[in-house]
């Protein structure tokens, strides 16, 4: 396959009234082989890339490429692109078999290698069965392995998704999520994937390119993009449950920084090598975030006590979740599904100092993770 | 009716606290209806589980989860879902051992409990169920049987493997911060003592017949 590269990307769409910024201003590079996720809440921009990248739609400024050819004003066809849509797609009228033989046939491809490739995908999408069945008898889940199916055949140069797992139950969206990831682990290609789901992103994609109001926001891998988000919008959007936040000061004392929660007072230290530099940003009014798996019941060495009272305790099987109210604002830590509590009881949770993350409450831009890259550089 | 079917994960997340919070507080009788067992487990005492129009279980949280009266109640707590397979019990005056039918790579030595419930009600063959937690990934020197690599997913918590196993799909629930190759083979290791038994033909929980 190919990789796939986005420089300075607009779209505007402009009516007699109004002029509406769908995109703008993203430079992204899919690698030849990536997994990405363009992952954001519904109006980011995130289809509009897509359809851009497709062909569906033209680009109001900016240029992109599929290997080293500039693809703007390229059909579809000539670039060598296969999407699977969200409703499927599939042709009522016609077999599944000949759902997925149609790009071929538009082709005129000889009847000998149609026949080989119908193989290859049925095999990989594990659709044998369903190869003389007409779309209306299939369940949904075999509708997606259809589209997929009559994507794949035309050996595209890239693989587009958008939110194919969006209309699945819980229970064929497990299976249908793992079967992507070994088509793609599979095929070695480039897939790019739309979705709003931050936790089918998260599982499925070597990068993600979080976008909110037609700006990209960051592009980084699972680990980055928890441990050192750029800012509050990117903290908040991925994880589930979702980072606990809670509003403070810094505040200086007899040469120590701390932080100090604004509701509560309670005061929380911070790593002393961050000391210099968030006295150099001079921003005062903070934003603490604690992940709800950074939090633990084990005391260890170098780690940050808090303590509060269980305000629920909810047992949900394979984990189980302590909230408690510290600084005003609820925390939750997720805890072994072995743990028992009951609300009212004591609790000390526990976590490591460089874990934390503080964003500038005005900006929302994290500076625990410019100190890091800072220091990393 | 479950109030907030069509909000986004975080915000259910920050509803269930408030209601458990509140239903607490006000001490009201509360019945509350959701397809959602994770809403199920983490709001009710107790919780009911319907199955066309009837009621099939009802009882604490940890008992539903941990006792579950079905297949269909373990099947619809849980994620990812527990895997359930069909062995034959191959048993003499003082030995059993239970085959799994698709895997022939896999049979369990029950325990005592469980060699008591299988004898006590005849069987020749059960439904076994084990939760994804239950598998685990051993050294090669305690492995029970060999898994291949069909697909990871990683959350944030937990990741979610899925194992290729004579063409048996099985789900793992591991760390997130794993790395697994597609097609690499795995040592797997179940405990007996995690294992579920279900009637074959009936799907009711031994432990309840």
């Amino acid at each position: 396959m190919a990789s796939v590269t986005l420089k300075n990307i607009y779209k505007t769409y402009q009516s007699k009234k109004e002029e509406v910024k769908a995109v703008q201003g993203i430079n992204l590079e899919v690698k030849d082989g990536e997994f990405m996720c363009l992952l954001g809440p519904s109006g980011c921009g995130k289809t509009t890339t897509m359809r851009m990248i497709v062909g569906l739609e033209d680009i109001t400024k900016g240029d992109i490429y599929i290997g080293s050819t500039r693809v703007n004003g390229m059909s579809p066809q000539e670039r060598n692109v296969a999407m699977s849509f969200e409703t499927y797609a599939l042709y009522t009228h016609l077999s599944v078999r000949e759902n997925i033989l149609f790009p071929l046939r538009a082709r005129k491809t000889p009847e000998y290698v149609m026949s080989e490739k119908l193989k290859q995908v049925a095999d990989m999408l594990e659709i044998h069965d369903l190869l003389s069945r007409s779309p209306s008898q299939l369940s949904g889940g075999q509708q997606q392995r259809v589209s997929l199916a009559r994507a794949l055949i035309r050996d595209p140069s890239v693989f587009l998704l958008d939110e194919p797992l969006s209309h699945l139950d819980v229970t064929l969206r497990t299976s249908t999520r793992a079967q992507i990831k070994h088509l793609h682990d599979e095929l070695k290609g480039t897939f790019i994937y739309v979705t709003h789901d931050q936790l089918e992103a998260i599982s499925l994609a070597d990068r993600i390119a979080v976008m909110n109001f037609a700006v990209l926001q960051q592009v980084g891998t699972r680990d980055e993009l928890l441990n050192y988000p750029k800012n509050l919008f990117v903290a908040d959007f991925i994880g589930e449950p979702a980072i606990n936040l809670i509003g403070c000061t810094l505040v200086t004392s007899n040469n120590e920084v701390k932080i100090r929660t604004n509701k509560g007072n309670v005061e929380i230290p911070v790593p002393g090598t961050w000391k210099k530099q968030l006295l150099d940003f001079g921003k005062e009014k903070l934003t603490l975030g604690i992940r709800p798996h950074d939090l633990q019941l084990k005391q260890e060495e170098g780690y940050t006590k808090i303590s509060g009272e269980v305000d629920v305790f909810e047992f949900l099987g394979e984990e189980s979740h302590i909230t408690m109210t510290l600084g005003g604002e609820w925390v939750t830590a997720v805890v072994s599904a072995d743990e028992q509590f009951n609300s009212g009881d004591r609790v000390d949770l526990y976590m490591p100092e460089e874990r934390i993350h503080l964003f500038d409450a005005e900006t929302q831009e994290c500076l625990s993770t410019k100190i890091k890259q800072g220091a990393a550089s | 009716m479950s109030p907030f079917p069509h909000v986004d994960a975080k915000v259910r997340h920050r509803m269930r606290v408030e209601l458990n919070k509140l239903q607490r507080e006000l001490n009201t009788t509360t019945i509350y209806v959701t397809h959602d067992y994770i809403e199920g487990l983490s709001l009710g005492d107790r919780v009911g589980v319907i199955k066309e129009g009837s009621l099939e279980q009802v009882g604490k949280p940890k008992e539903i989860y941990h006792r579950p009266i079905d297949e269909f109640v373990a099947k619809h707590v849980g994620f990812p879902e527990i895997n359930i397979i069909t062995a034959d019990v191959k048993s003499d005056n003082e030995t059993m051992l239970l085959q799994a039918q698709d895997i022939r790579s896999l049979s369990f030595e029950p325990t005592k409990k469980q060699k008591d419930l299988i004898r006590k009600n005849g069987k020749t063959a059960v439904r076994i169920g084990f939760r994804p937690q239950s598998v685990k990934i051993v050294p090669k020197s305690q492995e029970q049987f060999i898994g291949k690599v069909y697909a990871f997913n990683p959350f944030i918590t937990y990741g979610v493997l899925m194992l290729d196993v004579e063409g048996v799909r099985l789900n793992v629930l591991t760390e997130a911060n794993k790395h697994f190759d597609l097609d690499e083979e795995l040592s797997v290791k179940i405990n007996s003592s995690d294992l579920y038994l279900f009637d074959k033909d009936s799907s009711k929980n031994l432990e309840y017949l």
